[in-house]
C-alpha cells in the first residue's frame, strides 16, 4: 500500500509513546520525491484500515489523516508557503513522530529539514569565534509553533462551540508543553553539549563538512521521545531530584487521568461553568501547575547554564 | 597535508558494457586505466565470471575486484559461495550487497575480502550506520565499500554518508563514485551531485580505489574518469570548507 518514496508517519502519543485508551491516531502519509495520482487513494485506504482496526481517526478538518510533502516541509520554512499546516507538520516531524511505514523517509526528511535551518544560521557566525552553538532559526521555528499551539487552543475551542474544551485545555497545559520543552532543550543542549559533537576540529568552520555533524547530532536526539530526552538532562546535568519528581510524577498523573476512559469522558462533556468547582479539572490544573513548577526550577533554577540559555534565548 | 593527485580511478565493467565483463575489460584498457571491477550484478553471470575471471590476463591493472550478484534466490546462495571459494584464492575484494545475503554463516570464512557497500533507499538494510552495524556484527572482519550515489539519495544532506565514513571509514577498501537518480538508476556524474559530495571529500584517504559505475558509452566515459580525477585532485573546483581548511593549514 505504501509507495517507495513516501511513508505513514504518526504523531501525538502514539509517537511520543504515551499512548492512552481514547487517544485518537495523528498520521500522514509523507512523499518525498515523486507523487503519484494513486496516493490520494492511499490515504482514503489507509483511513478505511484503520478505521476497521478501531483506531480513533484524527479530525476530518484538521492537519492529520491527508498527504504531506517533504519539499514544501523543506523549502517552506518561513514565507507565504509555510501555512499553518506545513508549520505544524514539519515541527511535529522533529518534536514527536514515528514512522511505522518508510523510517528512510521519514529520516531523509528530518535531516534535510535540520540541514535548512542549520545553513541559513550559518551565515552569521562571527569570526572571532564567539559564536553561541544554539541554532537559532530552529529554536525560533519551535517558539513560534508552541505560541501559535496557544493561540490555537482559543480557535479551536470556538470552532468546536466550547466541546472538549477542558481536554485540550489541559492538554496544552501538559503534553503539548512537553514537546515545546523538548523541542528548546534539544536546541540548548547543541550549546550544552557541544563536546559530545564528533568533530576534529572547531566544527562552526561555516562548512558543510560541521553542519552534517551537526545534522547528525540533533538527528539522534530526534530520535528520543520527549520524555527520554527530558529525563537524560536532568540525570547528566545531575538535577535537583525534587524538580524531577515534579515533573515526571505529575506528568504521569496527567497520563493516568488520560488513560481511565470515565475520567476522559467526563473532561470531554465539562462546561465552563461546571469546571470551576469540579474536583477532576482543579485536580489536574494543580498537576498541570507542579508540572510548571518542576520546569520552571529545571530551566530558570537548579542549573546556571540552562538559567542563562533561558534568559538569552526563550524570550528575546 | 594529504596528496589527492594519485587518486586511482576505474570502471566497473558492467556500467561500460552490460553482461559481458571479457569486453569490459578492453574498454578499461583503452581508457587507461589503473583499477577495474569485474561486474556479475545478476546471478546468471557469476560462475562465467568466476571460472573466467582467474584466467583473464589482468595483470596491467593495479587493483580488481569483483562485484558479486546483487540479488539471488535462497536456493543459489550456495552456488554464488562455491563461486566465492573458487575465485577467493585471487585475494581481489568481492563487493556484496548485504540484503542479497540470506544466511551470514557461510561468509564469515572470507573475511576482509567480503567488501560490504551501503544500499540505495529501495533496499530494507544496509543503508545507514544502524543498518550497516547489524551487517557487521554478523561479518566482523569485512570490509567496506562506500557508495556516494546511494548515500546521496539515501539522504541528501550527506549527514548519514558522513556517519558511515565515520563509523565504518577504518574498513573503507573502495568507493563507487557515481550519482543515483530517485528511479534507483546510476547516471552520469553531474555538477549538482558533484556539488553534494563534496561535502565528504575530506572523509576518504587517497589510497582508496575509486569505481564508476555509471553507464555511459565509451567515448563519455573518459569524461567521467576525468570529472572523477578532478573531484579527488588537489585543486578540485569542488573543493569542500573543510579542504580549504586541510589544504592551508
Amino acid at each position: 500500500m505504501i509507495r517507495p518514496d513516501s511513508a505513514f508517519v504518526v504523531f501525538g502519543s502514539l509517537a511520543r509513546k504515551e499512548y492512552t485508551n481514547g487517544s485518537d491516531l495523528d498520521w500522514t502519509l509523507l512523499i518525498d520525491g515523486q507523487t503519484h495520482p494513486q496516493d490520494t487513494k492511499t490515504t482514503v485506504d489507509l483511513k478505511a484500515l484503520l478505521e476497521r482496526e478501531n483506531w480513533k481517526q484524527p479530525s476530518p478538518r484538521g492537519i492529520f489523516g491527508s498527504l504531506s510533502f517533504g519539499h514544501s516541509l523543506v523549502h517552506d520554512i518561513g514565507g507565504p508557503g509555510d501555512t499553518y499546516i506545513n508549520t505544524t507538520c514539519r515541527v511535529l516531524l522533529l518534536l514527536e513522530s514515528l514512522a511505522i511505514v518508510g523510517g528512510i523517509v521519514r529520516d531523509r526528511v528530518i535531516r534535510a529539514v535540520l540541514a535548512r535551518y542549520l545553513e541559513e544560521d550559518t551565515h552569521f557566525h562571527p569570526s572571532n569565534g564567539s559564536r553561541s552553538f544554539v541554532p537559532r532559526f530552529l529554536l525560533n521555528d519551535i517558539v513560534r509553533y508552541w505560541r501559535t499551539v496557544a493561540v490555537d487552543y482559543a480557535t479551536k475551542t470556538k470552532e468546536h462551540d466550547h466541546k472538549k474544551w477542558a481536554l485540550r485545555n489541559i492538554k496544552l497545559r501538559m503534553s503539548r508543553k512537553l514537546i515545546f520543552v523538548s523541542g528548546l532543550l534539544m536546541c540548548f543542549l547543541c550549546q550544552l553539549s557541544r563536546e559530545k559533537i564528533p568533530a576534529d576540529r572547531d566544527i562552526f568552520g561555516d562548512s558543510d563538512a560541521s553542519n552534517a555533524r551537526f545534522v547528525n547530532f540533533l538527528a539522534r536526539m530526534i530520535g528520543q521521545t520527549p520524555l527520554d530526552l527530558l529525563a537524560s538532562v536532568l540525570l547528566d546535568r545531575g538535577l535537583q531530584q525534587g524538580t524531577g519528581e515534579l515533573i515526571f510524577d505529575n506528568y504521569d498523573k496527567f497520563l493516568a487521568a488520560l488513560d481511565d476512559a470515565k475520567k476522559r469522558a467526563w473532561l470531554e462533556n465539562l462546561t465552563y461553568e461546571e469546571a470551576k468547582t469540579d474536583d477532576l479539572f482543579n485536580e489536574l490544573r494543580q498537576v498541570s501547575k507542579n508540572f510548571q513548577e518542576g520546569l520552571r526550577r529545571l530551566f530558570f533554577e537548579d542549573d546556571s547554564e540552562l538559567r542563562k540559555l533561558s534568559q538569552v534565548y526563550a524570550i528575546f | 597535508m594529504r596528496s589527492f593527485d594519485k587518486r586511482l580511478v576505474g570502471f566497473s565493467t558492467g556500467a561500460l558494457t552490460r553482461g559481458d565483463w571479457r569486453t569490459g575489460i578492453e574498454r578499461c584498457r583503452a581508457l587507461h586505466l589503473e583499477v577495474i571491477e569485474l561486474s556479475a550484478l545478476r546471478y546468471e553471470e557469476f560462475n562465467g565470471l568466476v571460472d573466467g575471471a582467474k584466467n583473464a590476463k589482468l595483470s596491467d591493472f593495479s587493483y580488481v575486484s569483483i562485484h558479486l550478484p546483487a540479488s539471488y534466490a535462497t536456493e543459489d546462495e550456495l552456488s554464488v559461495l562455491k563461486g566465492v571459494h573458487r575465485i577467493a584464492e585471487m585475494e581481489w575484494p568481492l563487493i556484496l550487497h548485504p540484503d542479497a545475503v540470506k544466511d551470514w554463516a557461510g561468509w564469515k570464512e572470507f573475511g576482509s575480502l567480503i567488501c560490504i557497500e551501503n544500499m540505495d533507499k529501495r533496499k530494507l538494510t544496509g543503508r545507514t550506520v544502524d543498518e550497516l552495524d547489524q551487517v557487521f556484527e554478523c561479518l566482523p572482519e569485512a570490509s567496506f565499500c562506500f557508495d556516494y550515489g546511494h548515500a546521496k539519495q539515501v539522504d541528501p544532506t550527506m549527514s548519514q554518508g558522513r556517519s558511515l565514513l565515520e563509523r565504518f571509514g577504518n574498513r573503507l577498501r573502495q568507493i563507487h563514485f557515481s550519482d543515483v537518480d530517485s528511479n534507483n538508476h546510476h547516471v552520469s556524474l553531474n555538477y549538482p551531485a558533484l556539488e553534494t559530495f563534496a561535502r565528504l571529500r575530506d572523509m576518504t584517504v587517497p589510497i582508496v580505489p575509486i569505481i564508476l559505475e555509471t553507464a555511459v558509452e565509451q567515448h563519455e566515459a573518459e569524461a567521467q574518469v576525468e570529472l572523477a580525477r578532478q573531484f579527488f585532485s588537489e585543486h578540485s573546483p569542488f573543493a569542500s570548507a573543510s579542504d580549504h581548511f586541510l589544504i592551508s593549514r
